[in-house]
């Protein structure tokens, strides 16, 4: 089996390899509910992260618990998941300074589905100021400790040091891998890409990045195909629902870059070495290109959009999101003024648990056809 | 002592008439624009049936989105205090009632007085209820009468899987233009209002026994899917659509 | 506990009444003119840290937030409101928080900023304390808007050292920003005096709820949501202090002759969440059926108060009562940073569903709430987290509670027929009766 099949079969078992992971290290699993997190110290701490995620399939069974009309239906999907007790096999739930859509799953789940372990980490919301590091910093001693304390052992330096080399690594190779998408010719799609960073979420970060070696040398024997179709910007909140993505591509849009919770925005920033570790890796965090919650007060997003645009030529935006998501429907206005600017079309597509397939279809068509056109 | 009972709905307008242990007559007719009208077409059609004069009707509770409009001299009361007291009459075991109408579910258990313990129902959103139904119909090109007999006949499993009205409609035009059975696809809208339903019991703390009331309780698949769905039984009365009006001729007599 | 029969009702004194609509038109004023006047202004969902804005002298905020719904549903109507929010969402904000979309429709219509006497104001920043992350975005659509520096001052919700360390430092730092961007030079007896006042003030208020422990409440919730007016944005100047104690001690009057808030009090109830601000008449719908609002998390809200081990709310202790004088710069500083983080408080998860949880339930013990009424705005993760788990809890306490759906912003997310029939049908469960009809009628009281 290739490493591609591999890959896929991760995304279509997403909690296979963290169960067999346990039953071979004797290891524990925790469940993250954002990419903004310090994954090389629970890296270093032996743990297992893997990213909490909905099925895609409409629920009601948690109607009892999340305000439908309140929350998004990645949230209320993420819960129904626990619900029905399919992340029995993790220790441990985090939560990390992400929306309160994310904070709703966190509680709910510490209180209706027990745990081992929950932590919450306040990060800062605004990365931008001064004192954001410092304050950061000491929240990750504070969760070291509480780490330590529930696994009654030490992180020590060495851990950490091999944690973030196995992440930076991982990170290179994510950058490589996703460098080949804007050639013109190239060996792997969009869906490909989407189920690569998808599935680094959920095994162990030095098993993909063997995954991702093999692959690049499987691209580097290949001279790709060329891809036509207008060249897309993918932007948006969390979203693991892969039939989309292969919606997109089979209705003929080239997917060249992406920015979105699940998808590259995880993989984003390497961690620049700093005597104080806890440092180094609050720096990352910190200076990574920032979720819509967090980019205050000045707009930094656009300036990274700009850099994207330019590299990956791109020729138009699809932005979705989950329906109630208030950090990227605050920041839409905003990027579509942008992006209005640089003369580059955008199209805002909403989502809920499923993909609604014939409204998509008509204005992803018509939007690429006018793409197309111009 | 005789009362009526009038429930407004969005759809259709329902009259009874009560005495102290039966349905004397009933009568369902298209609500309309003109609501005083067609109260006074229901209300007629239900003295008519019952051989008795509007004189002889003590009281009158009215209920539903227009039961405040109807003309009459009538006293109004909100439609889960009818489905409650409807229910609890026409069963007295009833402790638990789940109701389906055009635009709104509701789900509510009650105790022995026939007072509302627990409630929830649909939030603002239709999906899932009477006019979701008749949309998918129409889409299917059946009369709604017909969408449980389609389904009866279904052979294969499809799942509608959105949870908005306007999203599930996309949906069916796709299965449709992709070659699905009609059958299945009316099972399948069968089943997620079923299972809209579900969810709203699930919210309570049920108890035995279940009510199944509401002009979309004469469906019997989603009936039987809904008794899958919580795995227990339910009673569908043999007028489903009349409770709450039969609840308001209660309200109002025992007010 | 259940109070029976009817009380004697008198209205609030007319010196009360006249206070506070005189530093409600004061506050109004400035909003306008302060900048006319060479003081500072600023635009911002902003009712935390004033005393530093009152550092530099009159200020005006003459768009305050969520406050502001009020302020277009008493100018504009709910139709004129509906205008706002149906602007911005042609801007592209949908779905979004009701009153976000409300507050920015009314900058984008450019009615935020038009002074009564018709001159027109330009906010010097935009100024964003801690709030939900939508207010915090909200702010930075504003500054987008209006081309303005953005000042945001976040404060985790978790009570530790590091928090109260952070805070302090933007607090501090915030004062040369403003400094820096504009021409507005910062004077610390000023800034010493606001916090005083702010302190007092809030403290005050938290004395007021626990008068309205007696049988019956000296005071309705529909006139606590005016009297507190001065509270919500002018805490921190001496007039909104004096007149806070001026209102406490007429409270205490009441409660020593039995002077009631509401005509009756068959059942005591409490309003979770924030009601729609736009319909504040809902509050006086239990006096319908006998009944009355008492308590709220948003009843409490600005007022200060501590907790006790097992989750008693009481109220704050004024910095007099504490021994505490504030002689300097970094004093006043140090006591907005413990308002937000109590010491005692310290490391304890008194922002946690389950203490929140606990403080309600205590609350409904204390104030002797029979039910509670559940407002579930649509489109607000924030003021609905956890909620649905509350009521839950609520419910298994064997306290009588029940929702309605609206949206605390928006009138388009408002079914009056819906609305009524869940207030009926918990009314009825209730072994309440109709015994009035207010008509609509939105009396804030009794003048």
């Amino acid at each position: 089996m290739n490493a591609l099949d591999k890959i896929h079969d991760i995304v279509n078992s997403p909690h296979q390899f963290a169960q067999d992971w346990k039953l071979k290290t004797g290891g524990k699993v925790i469940g993250i509910l954002c990419s903004n997190l310090p994954e090389e110290l629970i890296y270093a701490a032996g743990i297992l992260p893997v990213r909490l995620l909905g099925a895609n399939e409409p629920e009601n069974i948690t109607r009892s618990y999340i305000f439908q009309s309140g929350f998004c239906s990645f949230a209320r999907d993420c819960f129904a998941q626990a619900l029905q007790g399919r992340y029995k096999y993790i220790d441990g739930i985090i939560f990390s300074q992400c929306c309160p859509h994310a904070r709703e799953v966190f509680l709910d789940w510490k209180r209706h589905v027990p745990v081992n372990y929950s932590y919450e980490i306040t990060g800062p919301m605004s990365l931008q100021n001064t004192y954001a590091k410092g304050y950061l910093v000491r929240e990750l001693e504070e969760f070291q400790k509480s780490l330590e304390k529930w696994l009654g052992t030490q992180i020590d330096k060495k851990a950490i040091d091999k944690a973030i080399d196995i992440h930076n690594t991982n990170r290179r190779l994510m950058a490589q891998i996703y460098g080949t998408l804007k050639a013109e010719n190239s060996s792997l799609s969009e869906v490909d890409l989407a189920e690569i960073a998808l599935a680094g979420m959920l095994i162990d970060r030095s098993e993909h990045n063997l995954l991702l070696e093999e692959i690049l040398k499987q691209i580097s024997k290949s001279t790709g195909s060329a891809r036509t179709g207008p060249r897309l910007m993918l932007l948006g909140s969390v979203n693991n629902n892969m039939e989309l993505i292969r919606f997109i591509d089979s209705l003929g849009g080239r997917v060249v870059v992406d920015d979105y919770c699940t998808g590259y925005r995880y993989y984003q920033t390497e961690v620049v070495p700093e005597e104080n570790r806890l440092a180094a890796i609050a720096g990352r965090l910190i200076n990574k290109p920032p979720c819509p919650l967090h980019d205050l007060p000045e707009r930094r997003r656009v300036s990274y959009y700009a850099k994207l645009v330019e590299e990956c030529k791109v020729a138009g935006v699809i932005y979705t999101m989950q329906r109630q998501c208030d950090a990227h429907g605050l920041d839409y206005p905003a990027v579509e003024t942008f992006f209005k600017t640089k003369g580059i079309p955008i199209l805002k597509l909403e989502l809920d648990y499923t993909v609604p397939v014939g409204q998509f279809r008509t204005r992803i068509e018509a939007f690429l056809e006018m793409l197309t056109a111009t | 002592m005789l009362s009526a009972g009038i429930d407004v709905g969005a759809e259709t307008t329902k009259a009874v008439v009560v005495d102290d242990r039966r349905v004397l007559a009933f009568s369902v007719v298209p609500s309309g624009w003109e609501t005083p009208s067609s109260v006074r077409t229901a209300f007629n059609q239900a003295l008519k049936e019952a051989g008795v004069e509007e004189k002889s009707i003590t009281y009158i509770g009215t209920t539903g989105m227009g039961g405040k409009n109807t003309g009459l001299e009538a006293q109004y009361f909100t439609d889960s205090i009818c489905n409650a007291k409807g229910a609890l009459w026409s069963f007295p075991k009833a402790r638990t009632v789940i109701d389906i109408g055009a635009e709104q579910s509701q789900a509510m258990t009650l105790d022995g007085e026939g007072r509302i313990v627990q409630y929830t129902r649909n939030d603002q959103c239709a999906a899932g209820a009477g006019a979701f139904l008749t949309e998918m119909a129409s889409i299917l090109e059946l009369n709604i009468g017909d969408i449980s007999r389609a389904a009866l006949l279904s052979r294969n499993k499809t799942t509608i899987n959105s949870t908005c009205t306007i999203f599930a409609e996309s949906e069916v035009i796709s299965l449709i233009n992709e070659g699905s059975d009609k059958n299945d696809v009316a099972r399948a809208v069968c089943d997620a209002v079923a299972l809209k339903a579900a969810g709203l019991l699930q919210e309570l703390k049920i108890e035995k026994e279940i009510i199944f009331i509401g002009g979309v309780a004469q469906n019997a698949v989603i009936a039987d899917s809904l008794k899958s769905g919580i795995g227990q039984e339910i009673i569908v009365p043999q007028e489903p659509r009349l409770i709450t009006a039969i609840g308001a001729a209660r309200a109002a007599l025992t007010k | 506990m259940t109070t029976k029969g009817d009380f004697e009702t008198r209205s609030f004194s007319n010196e009360v009444w006249s206070r506070m609509k005189e530093l409600r038109r004061e506050r109004y004023k400035l909003s306008f003119e302060a900048q006319t006047k060479g003081g500072l202004c600023v635009t911002g969902f902003a009712w935390g840290y004033l005393p530093l804005l009152a550092g530099f002298g009159n200020f005006g905020n003459p768009s305050p937030g969520t406050d502001f719904t009020r302020i277009a549903r008493e100018g504009a109507g709910s139709e004129g409101l509906v205008k706002f929010v149906n602007l911005a969402e042609s801007r592209g904000l949908y779905p979004v928080c009701g009153a976000i979309a409300a507050h920015l429709g009314q900058v984008f219509a450019g009615t935020s900023f038009g002074g009564s006497t018709g001159n027109k104001i330009m906010p010097d920043f935009v100024f964003q304390p801690q709030g939900c992350h939508a207010q915090y975005k909200g702010g930075q659509i504003c500054a987008d808007l209006l081309g303005l520096p953005l000042l945001v001052i976040e404060a985790p919700f978790k009570n530790t050292a590091n928090s109260r360390s952070y805070l302090y430092s933007q607090l501090a730092e915030a004062i040369e920003w403003i400094e820096k961007h504009t021409r507005h030079k910062f004077n610390d007896e000023l800034f010493i005096e606001a916090t005083r006042h702010d302190i007092h003030s809030r403290v005050m208020w938290a004395k007021i709820c626990e008068l309205m422990k007696a049988i019956p409440a000296p005071m309705s919730y529909r006139q606590a949501m005016s009297l507190r007016l001065p509270l919500v944005a002018y805490a921190y100047s001496k007039g909104t202090a004096e007149y806070m104690e001026m209102l406490y001690h007429e409270m205490q009057e009441r409660v020593k002759n039995q002077i009631s808030g509401a005509p009756f009090e068959k059942k005591r109830l409490a309003h979770e969440g924030l009601h729609p601000l736009y319909r504040p008449d809902l509050l006086r719908w239990p006096e319908e059926y006998g009944a009355a609002f008492n308590q709220g998390e948003f009843m409490m809200a600005f007022g200060s108060f501590r907790y006790t081990s097992d989750g008693h709310r009481i109220p704050g202790q004024t910095l007099e009562e504490r021994g505490i004088e504030l002689k300097s710069r970094e004093d006043a500083l140090k006591a907005l940073v413990e308002q937000r983080y109590p010491l005692e408080e310290e490391n304890t998860d008194y922002d946690s569903p389950e203490w929140r949880t606990l403080h309600f339930l205590r609350m409904v013990e204390d104030w002797h709430i029979d039910g509670v009424m559940v407002h579930l705005a649509r489109r607000c993760a924030a003021l609905c987290l956890g909620i649905l788990t509350r009521i839950q809890d609520i419910r298994q306490a064997g306290i009588p509670v029940a929702t309605y759906e609206a949206s605390e912003g928006d009138p388009k997310e408002w079914n009056e027929s819906r609305v009524r029939e869940d207030f009926d049908r918990f009314f009825d469960s209730l072994g309440l009766k109709k015994i009035a009809s207010l008509d609509g009628g939105d009396s804030g009281a009794d003048e």
